[in-house]
C-alpha cells in the first residue's frame, strides 16, 4: 500500500517537474543555491551514516609551519589519507592564479595508507603542484593559501591566550583557500573509470570533497600550532564553536565555467535530481509538523546566511539585495502558512514563482527540498555520468528527424540571429600563455579562429543550415562522412534527448554572458556558499562553513 | 589540466616515460587532433580511441603522434573513406585516417546499413591500431564479434579483453590495408585492468606543440581579465 502510494505521488512529481526552458536559463542557473544534493552534504551524510573514523597519525611541523601532516579517514571498505605539506611562503609569491608556482600548503588524497616510501614520492611532487607527477595511488592533488589578515589575527590571538574576534571570521569565513582541487586522472591521479564502482566514490566529486574537508582540519591545526610555537603555553586553541564559523575557500577563475558545456550529461543529471527532489516535495498533500518546523528552522538559517553574506561586486551586490528581501518575505508568508491549503509546499513554490525573483526562487528551492531528506536523498546516487558510454552517435538516423530534433530541442538557438555582431561578440579561447580557458572580444582581439567548442547556439544554427538541402532520407553516417565539422552538434543533439536538462539555453558568445553565472551554478553543486564574485569572471566561495568537524562526528555518535 | 607543464619529478630521469592517466591521454589527444586540423568531433573520436587503448595498457598517445606526423598537412577530407559494398577505398592520397574511418565505421554499426554485416577490405589505413577501439565498441554494439586482420595479426573484437600482445604488435604497424569480418560469438564484458602504458616524453611534448596551434596568444585584455593584476595577499 504504501509502496503504491509512493509510486502515485511520484507520478504526480513528475508532471510538476519544471521545464529546461525554465530550468536552463543562465540568469535562473547563476542563482543556484547549495541544497542537500550538494556533495559535500553528500559526503557528509555517507560518513555519519556509515560511522566512519578520522585521526592524524603524522604531525611533523616546525616551529615555522613547515613540515607534513597525514589525516587519515577510515570508511567500512577503505581508508583514504590527505597526504599535506606545509610551506613557508614569503607574501610576494602568493598568487591564486593557475601560474602560481608556490603555495601555502599543499596536499594529495592518498588511497589507502601511505608509506614511508609513498611520502617520500609526494614530498617530492606534490609541492610542485601542476609540476610534478603523482600516481594511481592519489585521487586529488590540491593547494591552498592563507588568507594573510585573518590568518595573522588568529594566529596572534591564540598565541596570547585569546579568541580571536568573531567579526573579523565572519568577514573572511576561511583561514584558508584552496585554488585549485584536481582530480580525475589530472596530472598522473586515478582514473575515474577505475575508482567510480566505489559507493563512497560514486556521487561527483566525492574525493573533492573529502579532501577539501580534510584540509579544512589542517587549516585549523595549522593555525594553533603556530600561536603555540609563538606564545607558548600561554597559547590557546580556537573555540569550537568559532572553528564551526569557518569553511575552506577557494578561488576560481573562468576555467570551471567551460566544465558544464564540456559534460552535458554530467550537468543534466545534476539538475535532474535537483527538480526531482523539487518535484517530489511540491507533490506531497500535506506538511507534517516536523517538516514544517525544519523548513522554518532552514529557512532562519538562509536568512542568516544571506546576512553574513558579504560581497564588493556590484552584481552580487544586487543579488543579495533581492534575496534577502525575497526571504523576507517567505518569512511573512509562514506567518499564515500552511494553514489548511492542500498541496502547501506546492502552494509555498506557486506563490514564489509568482512574486519573487530569481534569487529568492531558487533559495526556496533549497529551502524546500531541505526538510525532506527521505523523500530525496537518494537522488544523489543518480548524480554521476558516465559522458563516454552515451556519447555514441546513431548514424542511421535520417537527416528528417534529424532536423526535427533540432527544430524541436535547440528552438531557443535556432531563434538567435547570428548575423547580429552583439550575438557574437564574444569567443572562449585557451590562451597559449597560461593554457587556461579564457573569453575574448570578437571584434577587439585576435584569435577568433581559434575558437573553442562553447558557442552551442551557433553551432545548432549552423549544423541546422547545413542539412536544410540535404535528401531528407540521408543517414546522418553518410552527412558526417562528408560533413566532419557537424559531427560534435550531432552528437549532442541526439544525446539530449535522454538528458532534457544537458544543454544550458543561452547564448554564451552574446555580448552580454556572465560567465560567473556558469560558476555559481557548478560551485552551488558543490556545496559553496557566499559566492563573492571579485570580478564578472574569477570568484571567492566558502566550503563547509557551519558544517561538522571529523572530531564533532565523533562527539555526535558518541552522545 | 595544464599538460604543457608535465614534468618529470625530481627523482626520475628525464627521458624516462610518463605515466599518463587515461584521462590525460584523451584530454592531451583531444586537443593535439584538434590542433592538427580535426574537426571537434573528430577530435573527440580521437580523444575516445586513445583513451581505450591507454585503458588496455597501449601507447595511445604515442600511435595519435605518429599518425598526426606521418598524414601532415593532408586535409581531413583527403584522409576520408570512401565506401563502396565490401571495400573502404582511400582518397587520391592513398590512405586512410583511423579516427575517420573508425568513427564511420561505429556510426554504421547495428544499424541496416551496417557495412560491418560482412566482410570489407580497406585500403592502407594510417596506424591501424587507432581503429581497434571504434570496432571493439562496434562488437559490443552488434552483439557479436568483430575480427580485424592486418598482415599476418588477426584480433577478435567484442566487449570482452583484447588480445593484448596481438594489439601490441598491431601497434608497431604504421599503415597497411586491414580485412575486418563479423564472426559469431561474444566473451563477457570485462574492465580493462592493464598497468597504464609508459608515454615518452618527448611525444608528450609533440602532442602538446600540436594542441598549441589552438591557443590564443595573450593580451593584456585577457591577462586582466584572467585576473592579473588582483592582490591574493589579502
Amino acid at each position: 500500500m504504501q509502496t503504491m502510494t509512493q509510486d502515485l505521488a511520484l507520478a504526480e512529481a513528475a508532471s510538476l517537474l519544471r521545464p529546461p526552458a525554465q530550468v536552463m536559463r543562465l540568469a535562473r542557473l547563476g542563482c543556484a543555491h547549495p541544497t542537500r544534493l550538494s556533495f559535500l552534504r553528500v559526503l557528509l551524510r555517507r560518513v555519519r551514516r556509515e560511522g566512519w573514523t578520522f585521526d592524524r597519525p603524522l604531525w611533523q611541523v616546525d616551529a615555522r609551519g613547515v613540515g607534513r601532516a597525514v589525516y587519515r579517514a577510515r570508511g567500512p571498505q577503505r581508508s583514504y589519507c590527505l597526504v599535506a605539506f606545509a610551506h613557508d611562503l614569503p607574501d610576494e609569491m602568493r598568487s591564486d592564479r593557475v601560474i602560481a608556482t608556490a603555495w601555502d600548503a599543499t596536499f594529495a588524497l592518498f588511497d589507502g595508507e601511505p608509506s614511508e616510501a609513498d611520502l617520500a614520492r609526494l614530498a617530492a611532487n606534490v609541492p610542485l603542484q601542476e609540476a610534478g607527477r603523482i600516481t594511481a595511488a592519489e585521487l586529488t592533488l590540491s593547494r591552498a593559501n592563507r588568507s594573510v589578515r585573518l590568518f595573522a589575527h588568529v594566529v596572534e590571538r591564540l598565541a596570547a591566550g585569546q579568541q580571536p574576534d568573531a567579526a573579523e571570521l565572519d568577514s573572511v569565513g576561511y583561514l584558508m583557500r584552496t585554488t585549485a582541487v584536481y582530480g580525475s586522472g589530472k596530472f598522473g591521479a586515478a582514473d575515474r573509470d577505475r575508482i567510480a564502482q566505489r559507493p563512497e566514490l560514486a556521487a561527483p566529486f566525492q574525493a573533492e570533497m573529502l579532501t577539501v574537508w580534510l584540509i579544512r582540519e589542517f587549516t585549523f591545526d595549522i593555525v594553533e600550532h603556530l600561536a603555540r610555537a609563538r606564545g607558548g603555553d600561554r597559547a590557546v586553541r580556537l573555540d569550537p564553536a568559532l572553528r564551526r564559523r569557518l569553511g575552506v575557500g577557494n578561488s576560481t577563475g573562468l576555467g570551471m565555467a567551460p566544465f558544464l558545456v564540456r559534460h552535458p550529461n554530467l550537468l543534466n543529471n545534476w539538475i535532474a535530481a535537483r527538480e526531482t527532489a523539487l518535484a517530489r516535495v511540491r507533490a506531497l498533500p500535506s506538511a507534517t509538523p516536523d517538516a514544517v518546523a525544519a523548513f522554518r528552522r532552514a529557512l532562519g538559517k538562509a536568512c542568516d546566511n544571506a546576512a553574513a553574506w558579504k560581497s564588493t561586486h556590484d552584481l552580487q551586490l544586487r543579488k543579495l539585495a533581492d534575496l534577502r528581501a525575497d526571504l523576507d518575505r517567505v518569512t511573512e508568508w509562514l506567518k499564515s502558512w500552511p494553514g489548511s491549503v492542500p498541496y502547501p509546499w506546492d502552494a509555498l513554490w506557486q506563490r514564489a514563482e509568482a512574486e519573487l525573483t530569481l534569487e529568492g526562487q531558487e533559495a526556496l528551492v533549497s529551502l524546500l527540498i531541505e526538510p525532506h531528506g527521505p523523500l530525496v536523498d537518494n537522488l544523489a546516487e543518480t548524480m554521476g555520468a558516465d559522458e563516454e558510454a552515451l556519447a555514441r552517435l546513431d548514424g542511421s538516423m535520417s537527416l528528417d528527424t534529424v532536423q526535427a530534433l533540432l527544430e524541436d530541442s535547440y528552438r531557443w538557438a535556432l531563434q538567435i540571429d547570428f548575423s547580429e555582431p552583439e550575438n557574437q561578440a564574444r569567443f572562449w579561447y585557451v590562451s597559449a600563455e597560461k593554457l587556461e580557458p579564457r573569453i575574448g572580444d570578437r571584434l577587439a582581439e585576435a584569435g577568433a579562429a581559434l575558437e573553442q567548442p562553447l558557442c552551442i547556439a551557433r553551432m545548432a544554427c549552423e549544423f541546422h543550415a547545413a542539412i536544410r538541402d540535404m535528401p531528407r532520407d540521408m543517414t546522418l553516417a553518410a552527412f558526417l562522412l562528408q560533413h566532419p565539422q557537424h559531427r560534435f552538434m550531432a552528437r549532442r543533439l541526439q544525446m539530449v534527448r535522454a538528458a532534457p536538462y544537458a544543454e544550458i539555453r543561452d547564448n554564451l558568445i552574446a555580448e552580454d554572458v556572465l560567465p560567473i553565472d556558469m560558476m555559481r551554478c557548478k560551485l552551488a553543486f558543490f556545496g559553496a556558499s557566499h559566492f563573492d564574485p571579485r570580478s564578472d569572471k574569477w570568484v571567492r566561495i566558502s566550503l563547509f562553513q557551519g558544517e561538522p568537524s571529523p572530531g564533532d562526528l565523533d562527539e555526535e555518535s558518541g552522545s | 589540466m595544464i599538460l604543457s607543464d608535465i614534468k618529470t619529478a625530481a627523482q626520475t630521469h628525464p627521458a624516462d616515460p610518463i605515466r599518463l592517466s587515461c584521462n590525460e591521454t584523451a584530454a592531451l589527444c583531444f586537443k593535439a587532433a584538434r590542433g592538427a586540423g580535426m574537426a571537434w568531433g573528430l577530435a573527440e573520436e580521437a580523444a575516445f580511441a586513445t583513451g581505450w587503448l591507454c585503458a588496455h595498457g597501449i601507447d595511445g598517445a604515442g600511435a595519435l603522434l605518429r599518425h598526426l606526423d606521418a598524414v601532415g598537412d593532408a586535409g581531413s577530407g583527403d584522409l576520408r573513406p570512401w565506401p563502396q559494398p565490401g571495400y573502404w577505398r582511400a582518397g587520391h592520397k592513398g590512405i586512410l585516417c583511423p579516427i575517420r574511418l573508425g568513427a564511420s565505421l561505429l556510426d554504421h554499426a547495428g544499424s541496416a546499413q551496417d557495412p560491418l554485416a560482412a566482410a570489407i577490405r580497406t585500403d592502407a589505413v594510417s596506424m591501424p591500431v587507432l581503429l581497434v577501439p571504434f570496432l571493439a565498441e562496434a562488437g559490443r554494439r552488434r552483439g557479436d564479434t568483430v575480427q580485424l586482420s592486418c598482415r599476418e595479426l588477426v584480433l577478435a573484437l567484442d566487449k570482452g579483453p583484447p588480445d593484448l600482445p596481438v594489439l601490441a604488435a598491431l601497434s608497431r604497424i604504421p599503415a597497411a590495408p586491414l580485412w575486418l569480418a563479423p564472426a559469431a560469438g561474444t566473451r563477457p564484458a570485462s574492465a580493462p585492468d592493464a598497468p597504464l602504458p609508459g608515454v615518452a616524453p618527448g611525444t608528450v611534448a609533440a602532442l602538446e606543440a600540436y594542441a598549441l596551434r589552438i591557443t590564443v596568444p595573450a593580451t593584456e585584455a585577457s591577462r586582466r581579465g584572467a585576473g592579473t593584476g588582483s592582490n591574493d595577499n589579502d
